[in-house]
């Protein structure tokens, strides 16, 4: 069974027919369902019962001996990763959870096939936690166990390897397209507020040619991990050319519901302060980073140029705001590197705003 | 009070956090009358529990807010499960008229005081019904629904719409 809007998640929902499957719109209707029916595999998209979504597991769980299949986001996989995680004394309420947009083969494969029962020990633990599911049978499958393991720890590896630079462990160009394709869609309605930030390191290509591909490749990982550290824990930092990097800057899934107008007038007018603070930040990170590599007296003497592009006001769509970015950044090398630019009119050197 | 023997014994679910005033207060109600409440969280928790008593006489007592999530599904399962439901409309609710006009379309009935409740409670358990209720909803029209929004928009505390 799969429950929620499964058009946002799979890229073939059109096929859903093709599969054994039953789909319900409501969650409500899904936990209605999974009582009175027998489902081995149950996948919940989290967008849209995001809000109540604990509630909502935890019924369904007591509601249904299936594994359940969290359908997520890229801006969700930090919850997805908690619901699924082991907590000692705590009932899961979600067995895995599958990155989206994704193929239904796939969900398919991170679900397993329907021949995957609960093991004895599982139903016995239901029983204990009171939920009255009806008692399915014995699992056999110590070996269907495993390759259940197996295979959806191979889909995650697979997953990391097509969403990571394998270089500086960041994120990779597909991903930061993708994640910010989703936030953007999200934000819109809600007045969500999405900065981008696009930055390359200034002369890069003559450090190599000097110091080598070794060390220039330890610079790129430096800048990766001060990133990293500058940034905040949500949002996305990523690698997204030979030494060009992409943040996305955007709000804290958990900030308090606000008025949504006024979000929404919010993020039209104001500066991205806190993208402009953490700019600020790298740039004198890095210049005061002590990359010995470079040898002596290298402190000081790599910098970076940027171009800061906001949504809704410089973009709608990332192909905008990556040109905006981009054209910013550009303009920052013409004038004299070692500068972000925010994209505005006239453009606005982040050094000479204040905050 | 004197229960008649409708068949299974009746069963009332009761919707809320259950140290909250409002699920106390519905909890006495429930065994003042002789029934042994299901206390369920939220309305999640309400869907299962009463998809799983099938054959079941059950009434679901909780505030609108809770009852009405998600688009207000409960109300057409509970229908569907031949359960009824009696919300509570919280003080000041401002929103959801659309969905107070849904719930009574599929049969629920929503009071504004806990007194009201305590009525509604004992018709169903005397009757299997609870009221104030027409005798066929589904045949309501949009029109007859708007005649009583005056009236809701003073339980709500809400100026009357011209």
């Amino acid at each position: 069974m799969l429950i929620g809007d499964i058009g946002r998640v799979f890229l073939d929902a059109g096929s859903v027919d093709r599969y054994p499957c039953r789909v319900q719109a409501n969650i409500l209707d899904g936990i209605d369902a999974a009582v009175k029916g027998r489902f081995d595999v149950v996948g919940v998209v989290m967008d849209g019962t995001s809000s109540q979504l604990g509630p909502a597991l935890r019924a369904l769980r007591k509601s249904t001996a299936a594994r359940i299949v969290l359908l997520a986001q890229m801006h969700e996989e930090p919850i997805a990763r908690r619901l699924v995680a082991d907590v000692p004394g705590e009932q899961k309420l979600a067995d895995a959870y599958l990155i989206c947009p994704a193929l239904l083969a796939s969900f398919y494969g991170v679900a397993q096939p329907s021949t995957e029962k609960e093991s004895p020990r599982d139903v016995g633990e239901r029983s204990r936690a009171g939920s009255g599911v009806p008692q399915g049978e014995a699992a056999p499958a110590a070996p269907a166990e495993a390759l259940s393991a197996g295979l959806e720890q191979r889909i995650r590896h697979l997953e990391w390897l097509a969403m990571t630079d394998d270089l500086t462990g960041l994120k990779n160009r597909r991903y930061v397209w993708e994640f910010a394709r989703q936030i953007l869609e999200q934000a819109g309605p809600t007045g969500g507020r999405v900065t981008l930030l696009v930055f390359d390191i200034d002369n890069f290509k003559q450090y190599n040619d000097l110091y080598g591909h070794a060390a220039g490749d330890e610079v790129l990982r430096q800048a990766a991990i001060l990133m990293r550290r500058c940034c905040r824990p949500h949002d996305v930092v990523s690698r997204v050319g030979g030494d060009e990097f992409a943040v996305v800057f955007w709000d804290d899934p958990h900030r308090l519901a606000g008025d949504v107008e006024r979000d929404r007038r919010s993020a039209a007018t104001e500066h991205p302060r806190e993208a402009i603070f953490v700019a600020k930040r790298f740039q004198k990170e890095f210049g005061d980073a002590d990359l010995q590599l470079l040898g002596p007296g290298a402190q000081g003497i790599l910098t970076i140029s940027g171009g800061l592009a906001s949504f809704p006001r410089d973009g709608s769509t990332v192909e905008q705001l990556f040109r905006q970015a981009d054209l910013a950044l550009l303009d920052a090398k013409r004038r004299g590197k070692n500068r972000i630019y925010l994209v505005g009119e006239p453009q606005s050197d982040i050094a000479e705003i204040e905050g | 009070m004197v229960r008649r023997n409708l068949g299974l014994d009746p069963q009332v679910i009761v919707v809320g956090d259950p140290d909250s005033e409002f699920a106390r207060e519905m909890v006495r109600l429930t065994r003042e009358h002789g029934v042994e409440p299901v206390p369920c969280h939220d309305v999640y928790a309400a869907v299962a529990e009463t998809a799983g008593v099938r054959g079941r006489r059950t009434l679901i007592l909780g505030k609108m807010r809770e009852l009405s999530r998600e688009n207000g599904r409960l109300f057409p399962l509970a229908a569907a499960n031949a359960a009824c439901c009696c919300c509570l409309l919280d003080a000041g609710m401002t929103a959801g008229q659309g969905m107070v006009f849904a719930a009574l379309k599929a049969g629920a009935a929503v009071v504004g005081e806990t007194q009201e409740v305590r009525a509604a409670l004992q018709d169903w358990l005397a009757s299997g019904k609870h009221r104030p209720r027409r005798a066929d909803l589904g045949d309501l029209q949009e029109d007859d629904l708007r005649a009583t929004e005056a009236e809701l928009s003073a339980l709500l505390g809400q100026q009357a719409h011209a």
